[in-house]
């Protein structure tokens, strides 16, 4: 059925359709509470993001749900200071609703645990970096933390259960996140997640960035998805200014989001044969994951490829995929499908993947997850497909899912897709359209908005932006696929034992940076 | 297991000479940025340098200009301005034993 009967059904008002292509509709925040969560139990709408904004000195409820294929933003402008928790009903709104409350002081009314989620500890009530009243330059006096145990919800107390803090500060992982296991030696009664120990302000500091240099913001928010983020940022404004991208830009963001994705796949099995001690296997996929790094480097001068993509195209013509480059391509393929074969058939790997971790298609769903995560779980989603961009629409791949939703659906799910890649890269590369790589476009309209979105190589990045007075860039959400799935993993260690941990952990494969912000 | 062990042994070795050879990095690698006084106009303003670096690695007064390195993310921005004053070289050793060899300072005359 007509996404629009659908949620004409729901809200008793027809969305006006975007020039973004997504649908919009406002409506008073006391609907916006009950229309969400009936969208998504009555309609099978997938909850996408929520957050707020601030113009004219109020500030502005928005959700954002898929539909029907669709995006549809829903916003709300609030009388005060308070909104109707979607929590309850919608577990994937906990951490966004938090966030709220951290950074613009707003409050979750009846949400089931609004404690602290993205500000540090010894941060002073009433101070929300968010706010256009808050310099971006502002410093702020921690008062120093009180505590003696590390921060638990509902631990589990008991004869023999003991609290062991793992991080935030961990061998082997440059990014800093805090795991408290609960429990008695060996099985995991319950994890804590204390994360956003490095929140970097990233939204706020898009603020007023020209439209020139503001990739370049969106690729420092997770180094290893710099594309995936540049790209999404990109395609937001190029979506919120109508400009068309030639298509040879569009083919070359194909071949180098597929790249991001191949080095990324293929580190998470690198580091699952570390996990293993499996260290020739480990050494082989760590050695494949340089040599894309160094083709990265070759192709665009940069080995995480920053510093390419521009609103409206790339900044330079790449260099070609041609000659000793594609030799190179295909060499990695090779030696990457002979790898694999011998590691699929490796017993000794495969017991300590399979049934670790395991995720519900359920859980997955409540949570709204996204990438192989959630298509480990059954969950069939990707945005090359559902919502076509660059030039995923002209060109052949599966989108590849499992069942089971353990460690080893989801190693599963990303060595397919890998192979998808490769497949990718060569069909862009042999289309390749002769032309420019970026086109000009206007000046921002002020008020002009936007979604914009990538599937990175963790899932669906999607970046909201709106353009202000004069036309800057006066609000940018960036909803990161880590940040999406993070809460997640605490359910799939329940009940797991603790030398599973790190096959659990790389298994989700997340970015810390890109969920902190 | 000794599918690993074999195929370990046939690997070959993937380790390069550097540093006692240079290594070589491919054409339009961005390692750094570096500055041409000779090519900056004595008489213009140079604050277009500025706006173009995001991080602020370049700072104009009305006297100098300033490269940090410290500051600089390898973008190119500088390099595209018209000019040709700034140019990105594949110089990826960066390392210094001061805090203040990272800093370029040119001069107005």
């Amino acid at each position: 059925m007509d996404e629009m009967v659908r949620i004409e059904r729901r809200t008793g008002e027809r969305p006006e359709r975007t020039r973004w292509g997504g649908l919009r509709l406002s409506m008073p925040p006391e609907r916006l509470a009950y229309v969400v969560p009936a969208l998504a139990v009555e309609e099978d709408a997938r909850f996408v993001a929520e957050f707020a904004s601030e113009r004219d000195g109020r500030f502005y409820l928005h959700a954002v749900v898929e539909i029907g294929g669709t995006y549809l933003i829903l916003e709300a402008p609030l009388a005060g200071g308070r909104f109707s928790s979607l929590a309850l009903e919608l577990p994937a709104a906990d951490w966004p609703e938090r966030e709220m409350k951290d950074l613009f002081g707003l409050t979750p009314s009846g949400h089931p645990h609004p404690e602290r989620l993205v500000l540090p500890e010894g941060w002073p009530e009433g101070e929300h970096p968010m706010r256009k009243g808050f310099a971006r330059e502002k410093e702020v006096e921690l008062a120093p933390p009180e505590r003696e145990r590390p921060i638990m919800r509902d631990p589990v107390e008991g004869d023999g259960v003991f609290h062991i803090p793992y991080g935030p500060i961990r061998s082997g992982i440059f990014e800093s996140a805090q795991f408290v296991v609960d429990t008695p030696g060996e099985k995991i009664l319950r994890l804590h997640l204390n994360m956003f120990y490095k929140h970097r302000g990233m939204e706020k500091i898009f603020e007023g960035v020209p439209l020139e240099q503001a990739p370049l913001v969106a690729e420092r928010v997770s180094g290893t998805d710099s594309f995936a983020q540049s790209l999404a940022f990109c395609e937001a404004a190029e979506r919120a200014l109508g400009v068309e991208v030639p298509p040879r830009a569009r083919h070359w963001r194909v071949i180098l989001s597929e790249l991001e994705r191949l080095y990324n796949h293929i580190d998470h099995v690198a580091k699952q044969c570390e996990a293993a001690s499996l260290n020739v296997a480990n050494a082989r996929f760590a050695i494949l994951k340089e040599r894309i790094l160094r083709l990265n480097a070759a192709l665009t001068g940069s080995r995480y490829l920053r510093g390419v993509n521009r609103v409206g195209g790339l900044r330079f013509e790449p260099g070609a995929l041609e000659g000793a480059l594609l030799e190179e391509l295909a060499g990695i393929e090779r030696d990457f499908t002979r790898d694999e074969r011998l590691l699929r058939r490796t017993d000794s790997f495969l017991d300590r993947i399979v049934s670790a971790g395991p995720l519900s298609r359920e859980d997955a769903a409540a949570h709204a997850a996204v990438g192989p995560v959630a298509r480990g779980s059954g969950i069939d989603l990707d945005c090359r497909r559902d919502h076509p961009y660059a030039a995923y629409p002209e060109l052949d791949f599966e989108v590849q899912t499992a069942s089971a939703g353990d460690a080893d659906a989801r190693f599963d799910v990303r060595l397919r897709e890998a192979h998808e890649s490769f497949s990718l890269i060569r069909q862009a590369n042999g289309r390749m359209p002769e032309g420019p790589v970026h086109a000009a476009s206007s000046a921002p309209e002020p008020g002009a908005e936007a979604l914009g979105w990538a599937e990175g190589a963790r899932g669906e990045e999607l970046y909201y932006l709106r353009f202000g007075e004069g036309g800057a860039l006066d609000r940018v959400k960036v909803r990161t696929a880590s940040f999406a799935n993070w809460p997640l993993f605490a359910k799939t260690t329940d009940g797991q034992v603790l030398t599973d941990f790190a096959f659990m952990e790389h298994s989700f494969a997340m970015s810390q940076a890109a969920c902190d912000g | 297991m000794l599918g690993w062990f074999y195929r370990g042994l046939t690997g070959g070795r993937v380790t390069t000479p550097y540093p006692r050879r240079e290594e070589r990095l491919p054409e339009g690698f961005r390692g750094r940025p570096v500055v041409h006084p000779e090519r900056l106009d004595p008489e213009g303003s140079w604050e277009e340098y500025e706006r173009a670096c995001l991080p602020g690695a370049i700072r104009v007064s009305e006297k100098t200009l300033t490269l940090d390195l410290g500051r600089c993310i390898c973008c190119g921005l500088c390099a595209s301005v018209p000019g040709g004053a700034f140019t990105m070289e594949p110089d990826f050793e960066l390392a210094v034993s001061g805090r203040g060899d990272l800093v370029t300072v040119v001069h107005r005359d």
